[in-house]
């Protein structure tokens, strides 16, 4: 198992949207979903989910609703808001060109302008 | 849209706390079981995959007010925070808290001034309402003055030369008959001088001529503006068609002018003017019942025309000593006469609020003193800078001015708002003139005078203490606050004082008032409705018509289901009307022979049973009684004593004088009934049986009416059978006994509880005043209680030290306030009933009140003192 990558600041977010964007989701099911979506390379802390869930329902980004688990618990399922909706493409639009920058970056090499 | 986001979050959390804590609980136990089933899952057996579940999530409480603050609930306690900030600094800045109390003190000044300007001040809305006067006979034996007789009031006229008119008249109601339904009107039977004298001139057709003083037959009337408008249609055709007054057709004449009402009229202003139609040829010398009003001519005096009168007077008892001896006359002010009664009730609620305004002021000053001394580095590096005393004081005075006016246009607004109250319980309250209570520009004159009288009151005092910081000791802060508390201590004095004084005069006249409300008034009020039967007088002459209506009426009522039994009377008892009648006791009776008025009421047969009056001795008038038989009278318990003292009255006869003279005799003692008013204890009475001459004649139109226990109000089925006997009698209210006894209270009630509405507003402000001194004095002997703390002074003996800030003070203030309580006693001393001005056991339970409301606020900041920490003040003071 490759070892899980640190997580960048302000990118949890992004991350909790994009999984409850496919289908509502409780709070441990987003971190099933987002180990899965990322292949096991991304491991959240579980002492910050809560409070970024907490948080994105604060600000309206998602929606929290009381339902049944598969093993027939009553769980609290969080889905996305249409301000959610926009936030992700936002966020992953910015996350794009972010990255990209980044990798251009990092790999540019040296042009010989000092030979 | 965020913030309404944020806004309806806060408001979840603020209404949802304990479904949101649930939630959250539940939602993280399901994590940790959903991992712990994955887990087991996996291989792991079920204990261990528990207690690693809630390893790797870690501890949930640190965790739940993450949560809770993420949610925004955090908002909320820093929301709850700046409240907390704000009203500690309010209770810093004292600016508001100096408005609120000004504010409260002038806006109840400038309501009670309205009602005192309106019926004491303002001139009476009259022409030169100064010459105005009224004119009483005067009973010169009891100095008590009474209306006057007919033919006195025509010498009056005739001879008098110090009034340029005169006029007199009586209120009879009338009923006006044809076209809509029967209504019944205030009316007036006046004499041909009444509208010069009052100033008006009908606004179309003409007032009435001197002949028709004289002329029984004159049947034209005068109408008011309203009358005109509803009966008439504002028709200027009016004049000249008919009327049905009371069952006769009257002239309209004149119509008076739109607005036109006096306060002179009694009992109010009329709606239909007729004239008064005396047969000076009917020997109506004895007949004391008119109202004389007059207008002084100009350069008399009202000495002058009062001795005027009295000669008049003199010489009419020199012309008719059988009738006038110990007959004068008296004229005065008809503004003074009109509020006579009313004078004292209204100066004591002036003194009452005058009060308040001073405690409101000493608290202001008291809260103002501890502002300046606040600023005492500001005031006294000024002062060591060179800056003149006078510019500070003025700049203290100025801060305190703007306060001032601020405070006195909320107490204007306040006095404006409560107007409409006001006006109805000053009118329940039988104040004259209540309906002209405005609170208009003169109110708000006096509120802006009022302010800026306090506000430089204040200003000054507390100026005065800021100056005398001229001290390099205070600008080094090294001066700790010698003697600085000598002034605030006596502003709460005067609190004490004054708030004592008004619990004394709240609490004498709540105590009269209970005792009032629990006076028997002779007979059994309860399942007694009444109501009044004014019938049309031309159909149903004075005499054996009308009585016979009566008798149906009677008849009719007492037969409806309900109904115990049923009689009637001439005046209800405790309804503040009533008659009298002078009669002249046998030969050999205990006291004398001569003649004495005593207290007369007509009444049907079944008058005693139906009231519950007890027989003491004798027999009920009955059908015996009839006209024809010999004259029977009975007379109560008072009258026994005070003409019998002993003897048995029964069998005894009395000689009435209803102008022909005649013997009755008594044929019983019944108990005695408060006739006149609650308040006034009876005195001697008579009563007389409505079947025989010449009480046949009287109207007895109060019907009163046993209802037995348990049965429903027979109100609708009483006024149906009424109506049914005489379909143009005007409707009139059925009213239970009780409501008519309780209208007794209406004026006792209204200056007990605004009385004590102003006590206990002034108790409430003596006890801030004492909080906030003591408060502050805490605040600013820290150092020093700190340091006793330090030295091994126990809690107890700091608390003591602080609280004695304030409760010392307050018991000089209370002991200075006993003479005035007793003075304020003294004030209300007219309203007082079954208790003395000067009633110790109330005295000490205000005094006890108020001394408990003084210690408990003093003691209340001082626990604040017992509870600071010597090593921090030491080290605050090393940090100086």
């Amino acid at each position: 198992m490759a070892k899980a990558a640190e997580l960048l600041p302000g990118t949890l977010d992004m991350l909790i949207l994009k999984a409850v964007s496919l289908r509502p989701l409780h709070g441990y099911g987003v971190l099933l979903r987002i180990k899965q979506i990322s292949n096991n390379a991304l491991d959240i802390p579980q002492g910050s989910l809560y409070p970024a869930l907490y948080r994105l329902e604060h600000q309206g980004l998602i929606r929290g609703r009381w339902g049944a688990s598969d093993n027939n618990r009553k769980a609290k399922f969080y889905s996305l808001t249409a301000a959610g909706t926009r936030r992700l493409a936002e966020e992953a639009a910015g996350w794009s060109r972010l990255a990209d920058a980044i990798g251009a970056a990092l790999n540019a090499t040296l042009p010989d302008t000092e030979a | 849209m965020r913030l309404f986001r944020s806004l309806r979050s806060l408001v979840a959390v603020a209404f949802g706390r304990a479904r949101f804590e649930r939630a959250m609980s539940r939602e993280l136990r399901f994590h940790i079981d959903a991992r712990t089933d994955d887990l087991m899952r996996a291989g792991v057996p079920r204990a261990e995959a528990g207690r690693r579940a809630r390893a790797e999530f870690g501890g949930t409480e640190g965790l739940k007010d993450e949560l809770r603050a993420a949610r925004g609930q955090r908002l909320l306690d820093e929301l709850r925070q700046d409240t907390r900030y704000a009203l500690r600094g309010l209770r810093r800045s004292r600016g508001p808290a100096i408005v609120a109390v000004l504010a409260l003190g002038i806006g109840v000044n400038l309501a009670v001034f309205s009602v005192v300007h309106t019926s004491l001040l303002r001139p009476l809305p009259h022409p030169q309402p100064d010459r105005l006067v009224s004119i009483s006979s005067l009973n010169l034996e009891s100095g008590r003055p009474h209306q006057t007789a007919p033919l006195d009031f025509f010498d009056f006229e005739a001879r008098s030369s110090s009034l340029a008119r005169i006029a007199a008249y009586y209120p009879p109601g009338f009923t006006i008959t044809g076209g809509a339904e029967a209504e019944r009107v205030s009316g007036a039977r006046a004499s041909s001088g009444i509208f010069e004298v009052l100033g008006v001139r009908p606004a179309i057709g003409r007032g009435f001529l001197p002949a028709e003083d004289r002329d029984p037959g004159a049947y034209v009337a005068v109408i008011g503006h309203d009358l005109w408008l509803r009966r008439f249609h504002g028709d200027a055709a009016a004049i000249g068609q008919t009327i049905t007054l009371s069952g006769r057709p009257y002239t309209v004449v004149g119509v008076l002018p739109e607005g036109f009402h006096s306060p002179a009229m009694w009992p109010r202003t009329p709606e239909v003017w007729v004239p008064i139609g005396l047969d000076p040829n009917v020997g109506r010398r004895t007949a004391r019942m008119l109202r004389v009003l007059g207008r002084l001519r100009p350069g008399v005096t009202l000495a002058q025309a009062n001795g005027e009168l009295g000669a008049i007077a003199g010489a009419l008892a020199a012309e008719h000593p059988a009738i006038n001896t110990g007959t004068g006359a008296t004229v005065s002010g008809l503004h003074e006469q009109l509020t006579r009664d009313v004078r004292p009730s209204l100066y004591a609620l002036a003194a009452a609020v005058l009060a308040l305004l001073l405690v409101s002021c000493a608290n202001a000053a008291g809260l103002l003193v501890g502002g300046a001394l606040e600023r005492k580095y500001e005031f006294a590096t000024r002062l060591a800078l060179g800056a003149s005393r006078a510019r500070i004081v003025r700049q203290i005075v100025a801060e305190n001015l703007v306060l001032g006016l601020l405070a006195a246009a909320i107490g204007f607004g306040l006095a404006l708002w409560t107007t409409d109250y006001l006006v109805g319980a000053a009118t329940a309250a039988g104040v004259p003139r209540a309906s002209e209570i405005r609170v208009g520009w003169t109110t708000f004159f006096v509120g802006v005078l009022l302010s800026i009288g306090c506000s430089l009151a204040c200003g000054l005092i507390a100026a005065w203490e800021a100056v005398r910081l001229r001290d390099l000791r205070v600008v080094r802060g090294a001066a700790s606050t010698p003697r600085r508390t000598r002034a605030r201590a006596l502003l709460i004095a005067v609190e004490a004082a004054f708030s004592l004084a008004l619990l004394a005069g709240a609490a004498l006249l709540v105590r009269s008032f209970y005792e009032l409300q629990t006076t028997t008034p002779g007979f059994d009020p309860a399942h007694i409705v009444t109501t009044r039967m004014s019938v049309p007088q031309a159909r149903y002459p004075a005499g054996p018509v009308l009585a016979a209506f009566y008798d149906r009426a009677v008849e009719r009522v007492s037969a409806l289901p309900g109904v115990e039994s049923a009689s009637v009377t001439d005046w209800l008892p405790a309804s503040g009307f009533g008659a009298s009648l002078n009669v002249t006791l046998p030969r050999g009776a205990a006291r004398s022979t001569t003649a004495a008025p005593v207290e007369l009421r007509v009444v049907g047969l079944d008058y005693f049973r139906t009231m519950r009056m007890p027989i003491v001795a004798g027999r009920s008038f009955d059908r015996r009684d009839a006209d024809g038989s010999p004259h029977v009278v009975a007379i109560n318990e008072s009258m026994a004593r005070a003409y019998f003292a002993g003897a048995d009255p029964i069998g005894q006869r009395l000689t009435i004088d209803r102008g022909a003279p005649f013997d009755a005799e008594i044929i019983a003692v019944v108990g005695d009934v408060r006739e006149l008013a609650l308040r006034l204890p009876a005195g001697p009475g008579v009563y007389a049986p409505k079947t025989q001459q010449p009480w046949l004649r009287h109207e007895t139109r109060d019907l009163v009416v046993r209802v037995a226990a348990g049965a429903p109000s027979p109100a609708s089925a009483i006024q149906a059978a009424l109506r049914e006997l005489e379909p143009d009698l005007p409707r009139s209210p059925v009213q239970p006994m009780e409501a008519v006894i309780a209208v007794a209270l209406t004026r006792p009630r209204f200056y007990a509880s605004a009385v004590a509405a102003f006590a206990s507003i002034a108790a409430l402000l003596a006890g801030f005043g004492i909080y906030a001194t003591v408060a502050s004095a805490v605040a600013e002997r820290r150092r020093e209680l700190g340091v006793r703390l330090a030295l091994g002074a126990s809690p107890g003996d700091v608390l003591v030290r602080a609280a004695r800030y304030g409760a010392a003070p307050t018991l000089l203030g209370l002991a200075a306030g006993v003479p005035l309580a007793l003075a304020s006693g003294r004030v209300v001393r007219d309203q007082l009933y079954g208790v003395g001005p000067a009633d110790w056991p109330t005295l000490l339970a205000v005094v006890a009140c108020m001394s408990a409301i003084g210690i408990a606020a003093a003691i209340l900041p001082s626990i604040r003192a017992s509870r600071i920490d010597p090593a921090m003040t030491l080290r605050h003071e090393a940090a100086d």
